[in-house]
């Protein structure tokens, strides 16, 4: 079944003076996808986090939340979205309670709700005990849960969240990460970081954007379709791409391969058969979870790996 | 008045109830009006006949009033100057544009807070002269000129403050700045009186408006003065605050 889109934006451009910032940026998002935001700094994806969120107004192109244009029906639009900014906006001379009921109001919920909601928000980012205190007297984690908490306040259908799990510890992030999983059942969730192992256990696709253009935007790939494998002796891409199962072979330094497969399983059996029989002599056979960096490198440094390409 | 508008109003009432700032602000300006007051009674009850023929009234209440809105043109750009510009600074402003409220509904929200903390200092200055009925007749119809014009002219420097503090993200710039355009707007007075020709400058400075509240007279062009002119900064702060969006 295909869900329902929550989140349109085309053709989107953004100048800083004479500088082009995004050039006809397009992202069509449905319920239940957690997009993966990449790109190296200066890329365009705070801006054009900035302005899905509302923030910043586009020089060209529209943006649909829930079906309600963000230009022309800004008020309704933005009450269906939740945003994380990269520095959360707190306010240090506010207790924890006064800042995400005042969130809550400011998102058009009336007062009796606001503090329901602010309760809900508290509890799902594991800020209970920490109510009544002031925001300023926290530590950096608790400081980011309370960012969550008021991009979730007001229940939206479309989370944007910039570099969310930042300042926390291991366990904290597990936790959010388990808490945008949650979330993004019943949304959809964009997520720009840059820890690259993080993005791969959260999207559902992966968007990246370099100089203002999105130079990817795929469903993720699965990691379990990638072996790194190396032999003592010299073998050719003819070699392995004949193999059964096998349907790319890439050369990567130190004479290993990357190998993008059908089947990870019986392509591995596959090529340990054929390492045998050929006399290779098997130095390294695994599932490559590099997947995701060596996309990344590819497309923004503009440095593809040698021999045949993912 | 709108929902977000309360909601912005509110919170930053109690954030500044919470900063010693806001306190330190209050209890100077309420001493420096109780030193003068004072200083003022005690001029009177002198031997001077010369301020006794002038009566409580002149001799008192309008230099009062009057240094009251001196007091207000300094203290005012200390109230303001953080309202939009620290916002913008530290990134607040964004998580306001993200929010389904408008710009006009964010200046508005701020201003109401500033208006209610110098709404507390104009209403406690107020209250000092009264202290004069449990001695002496004072001409309750000019008090309340003097207390009409006063408020006008709070309304006029908030709206001057919001308006700068719109324009730069620097909090002490935009300070200076508001402070700067009160006193031009003040002593734009001296003008007039160096060379009366130069009846222009006279119009546009708020001191010469409030003459006419001083000794008891409603002029309705000073009222509209006051109104317009606080309207004109309030729609420059919205202004600045949009093109934030637009241009940032």
């Amino acid at each position: 079944m295909v869900e329902e889109v929550l989140l349109s934006a085309r053709g989107l451009n953004r100048f800083y003076g004479r500088h082009q910032a995004l050039h006809a940026v397009d992202v069509t998002l449905r319920r239940g996808e957690v997009l993966g935001f990449l790109g190296p700094n200066g890329a365009g994806k705070s801006t054009t986090m900035k302005i899905l969120a509302g923030v910043l107004r586009a020089h060209g192109g529209q943006v649909e939340i829930c079906g309600r244009s963000l230009s022309d029906d800004p008020i309704e639009a933005k009450k269906a979205v939740g945003y994380l900014p990269e520095v959360p906006p707190l306010h240090d001379d506010a207790t924890v309670d006064a800042y995400l009921g005042w969130c809550a109001r400011l998102r058009g919920l009336p007062a009796v709700a606001a503090h329901e909601a602010s309760a809900k928000a508290r509890a799902h980012c594991g800020l209970e005990d920490v109510g009544s205190r002031l925001i300023g007297n926290l530590s950096k984690g608790y400081r980011q849960r309370i960012g969550l908490a008021q991009a979730i306040v007001h229940d939206p259908s479309v989370l944007i969240l910039d570099e969310p799990t930042s300042s926390l510890d291991p366990a904290q992030i597990r936790d959010v990460r388990e808490l945008i999983r949650t979330l993004a059942a019943e949304r959809t969730v964009i997520v720009s970081t840059h820890i690259l192992p993080e993005v791969r256990k959260l999207a559902t696709r992966i968007m990246i954007l370099h100089h203002g253009r999105i130079v990817h935007d795929a469903p993720a790939v699965s990691e379990t379709r990638v072996l790194r494998v190396r032999f003592r002796e010299a073998v050719d891409v003819g070699s392995l791409t004949g193999i059964e199962g096998v349907l790319i072979a890439s050369a990567e330094d130190h004479g290993a391969w990357r190998l993008e497969v059908d089947d990870l399983e019986n392509a591995a059996v596959s090529i340990a058969e054929r390492a045998v029989e050929e006399g290779w002599g098997v130095i390294e056979l695994q599932p490559d979870f590099d997947v995701l960096e060596h996309l990344f490198m590819r497309l923004t440094t503009g440095d593809p790996p040698a021999g045949k390409s993912l | 008045m709108t929902e977000a508008m309360r909601a912005i109003a509110g919170f930053e009432i109690t954030r500044s109830l919470r900063r010693p700032f806001s306190w330190v602000v209050l209890a100077v300006a309420q001493s420096f009006m109780a030193v003068l007051f004072l200083l003022l009674t005690v001029q009177f009850l002198g031997l001077n006949a010369h301020l006794q023929a002038q009566g409580v009234t002149r001799a008192i209440l309008i230099p009062y009033f009057r240094a009251a809105a001196l007091l207000v043109v300094v203290v005012t750009p200390m109230l303001t100057m953080g309202v939009l510009s620290s916002d913008r600074r530290d990134g607040k402003l964004d998580f306001l544009f993200s929010a389904p409220i408008s710009s006009f509904d964010i200046v508005a929200g701020k201003l109401l807070a500033v208006l209610s903390f110098a709404g507390a200092l104009w209403f406690l200055a107020g209250l000092i002269p009264l202290t004069l009925l449990w001695g002496a007749p004072i001409d309750l119809g000019i008090y309340f000129t003097n207390l009409l014009g006063l408020a006008l002219f709070v309304l006029l420097h908030c709206c001057l403050g919001i308006a700068a503090s719109a324009i730069t993200r620097q909090p002490v710039l935009t300070g200076i700045a508001a402070l700067i355009v009160s006193l031009s707007l003040w002593f734009a007075d001296w003008a007039n009186r160096l060379d009366p020709a130069s009846s222009s400058l006279g119009t546009v400075s708020t001191l010469g408006r409030l003459r006419g509240f001083a000794i008891g007279f409603i002029n309705s062009a000073d009222i509209v003065y006051f109104i317009i002119v606080a309207v004109l900064f309030f729609s420059l702060a919205v202004w600045m605050v949009e093109s934030e969006r637009q241009w940032a």
